[in-house]
C-alpha cells in the first residue's frame, strides 16, 4: 500500500505494507485484550473500563435493534468494531497506514459481513429466508411484483457490499492521503527556495493536530457506521420477515 | 482507479476469521461474561432491594397498624381510667361526706349528753343551793314534810324553766 509515504514508514520485505498493518493492528488489540484478560474484575479499573464501555456500546446499540438474541451475534459485531476502530486509529501514528485504507481490507470486512448475515438468516429461518427477497406476500396475479423485489433486494444486497466497504475505505483513504500530503509538505521547510515558503510550510505544523483531531472522530464515527450497518443487516435477516 | 488486491482480501478475511476466534476465546468472552455476571448481580441486587422495601413498609404498616391500635387502646385505658377514678372521687366524696355527718352527728349527741349533765348537774346544785338558802331563812320554823314539798316544787319550776 502506498498512497502518500509519510516520513516514516513500516515495510517488511515480501509482506503488503497492508497486510502488515492487519498483523499490527491485531497484535495491539491482542495486547490491549491480553492486558484486560488479566485485569477482569468484578470491578473494573483502568482499561478494562474503556473496554467495556465499547463493549456495552455495541452491546446496547445490538440488543435494540435484534433483541434478546443479540448475544449470539456479539463476536462479529465487537470484532468489527474494534478492528476498524483500531486499524483508522492507527494511520494517526506517523510511519503507520490504516489497513481500512485499503479497498481489498474494507471489502475484505465487507464480505465477512454479507456473508455472516446471510448464513444467520439463513440459520434462523432455514430455506423461508429466501422468502424475504420476494417481498410482501401478494396474490398469485401479481407474481411480477414479487419477481421485481426480487431483482430489487438482489441489488439492494450487493450494494451492500460495496457501501459498506467504499464508504469506510474512502473516509480513511482521505485521511490517510490529507496526513500524507500535510507531512510532505513540511519538506517545503527544508527546500523552499525562499523565506516566505519555507515560512508558509511552518503552517503544517499547527494544521496538522486539528486534522489528526478530526481523524480522531472519522475514525471513531466510521468504525461505528460499519458495526451499526452490520448490527443492522444482522437484525434484518434474523428477526425481519416480510 | 481503485485495484482490488485478492490476496490481499484473502489474507484480510482469513486473519480476522482467526484473530476474533482466537481473541474472543481467550480475552473478549471471558470480559463479556463477567459483564454479564455483574449486569445480573445489579439487577439481582436491585430486585432485593425492592423485596426488602417492599417487605419494610408492609412491616411498617404493620406496626403503625399497631401503633394504631395500641394509641386506641390507650385511649380507652385512659377514658376507663378516668371514669373510674371519677367514680372513686365520687365514692370518696359521698363517704367523706357521710364520715363527716357521722363525726358531726356524733358531736352533736355529745354535746346533747353533756348539755343534759351539766343541766342535771346545774339543777341538783341550784335546788340545793335553794334548800340551803330556805333552810337558813326559816331555819326550824319549817316541818320536814313542807320542806320537802317546798323543795318539789322549787324542782318543777326549774323544769318549767
Amino acid at each position: 500500500m502506498s498512497i502518500v509515504p509519510e516520513s516514516v514508514e513500516f515495510h517488511v520485505p515480501g509482506v503488503p505494507p497492508a497486510v502488515l498493518m492487519i498483523f499490527i493492528t491485531w497484535a495491539i488489540l491482542f495486547s490491549l485484550s491480553l492486558f484486560v484478560r488479566a485485569r477482569l474484575a468484578p470491578v473494573p479499573r483502568g482499561i478494562n473500563v474503556f473496554f467495556e464501555l465499547i463493549f456495552d456500546f455495541i452491546f446496547t446499540f445490538a440488543d435494540t435493534a435484534i433483541g434478546k438474541e443479540a448475544h449470539k451475534y456479539y463476536p462479529l459485531f465487537i470484532g468489527i468494531f474494534l478492528f476498524v476502530l483500531t486499524g483508522n486509529f492507527l494511520g494517526l501514528v506517523p510511519g503507520f497506514i490504516s489497513p481500512t485504507a485499503n479497498v481489498s481490507v474494507t471489502l475484505g470486512l465487507a464480505l465477512i459481513t454479507f456473508v455472516y448475515y446471510h448464513a444467520q438468516g439463513f440459520r434462523e429461518h432455514g430455506l423461508k429466508y429466501l422468502l424475504q427477497f420476494l417481498g410482501p406476500r401478494l396474490p398469485w396475479y401479481l407474481f411480477p411484483i414479487n419477481m421485481l423485489m426480487l431483482v430489487i433486494e438482489l441489488v439492494s444486497h450487493t450494494a451492500r457490499v460495496i457501501s459498506l466497504s467504499l464508504r469506510l475505505f474512502i473516509n480513511i483513504f482521505a485521511k490517510e492521503v490529507l496526513l500524507g500530503i500535510l507531512a510532505s509538505l513540511l519538506v517545503g521547510f527544508f527546500l523552499g527556495p525562499t523565506l516566505i515558503d519555507k515560512g508558509l510550510s511552518l503552517t503544517i505544523l499547527f494544521l496538522r493536530p486539528l486534522i489528526i483531531l478530526l481523524g480522531v472522530l472519522v475514525s471513531f464515527v466510521q468504525a461505528f457506521i460499519f458495526a451499526a450497518l452490520a448490527i443492522v443487516y444482522v437484525a434484518g435477516a434474523v428477526t425481519e420477515s416480510h | 482507479m481503485i485495484d482490488i488486491n485478492l490476496s490481499i482480501l484473502a489474507a484480510q478475511v482469513v486473519t480476522f476469521l482467526i484473530a476474533l476466534f482466537i481473541i474472543w476465546k481467550i480475552s473478549w468472552k471471558p470480559l463479556t461474561e463477567m459483564m454479564s455476571r455483574r449486569q445480573e448481580k445489579i439487577k439481582n441486587d436491585i430486585e432485593a432491594a425492592q423485596a426488602q422495601r417492599q417487605s419494610a413498609e408492609e412491616l411498617k404498616k404493620t406496626y403503625e397498624k399497631h401503633l394504631a391500635d395500641a394509641r386506641v387502646e390507650a385511649h380507652k385505658l385512659v377514658a376507663l381510667a378516668s371514669e373510674d377514678a371519677q367514680r372513686e372521687r365520687q365514692a370518696i366524696l359521698v363517704h367523706g361526706r357521710a364520715e363527716a355527718e357521722k363525726i358531726v352527728g356524733d358531736a352533736r349527741r355529745e354535746l346533747e349528753q353533756e348539755k343534759i349533765r351539766l343541766v342535771g348537774e346545774l339543777r341538783r346544785d341550784v335546788s340545793m343551793l335553794a334548800v340551803e338558802i330556805s333552810e337558813k331563812m326559816v331555819r326550824k320554823s319549817i316541818d320536814p314534810a313542807v320542806q320537802e314539798q317546798a323543795f318539789k316544787e322549787a324542782m318543777d319550776s326549774l323544769d318549767k324553766q
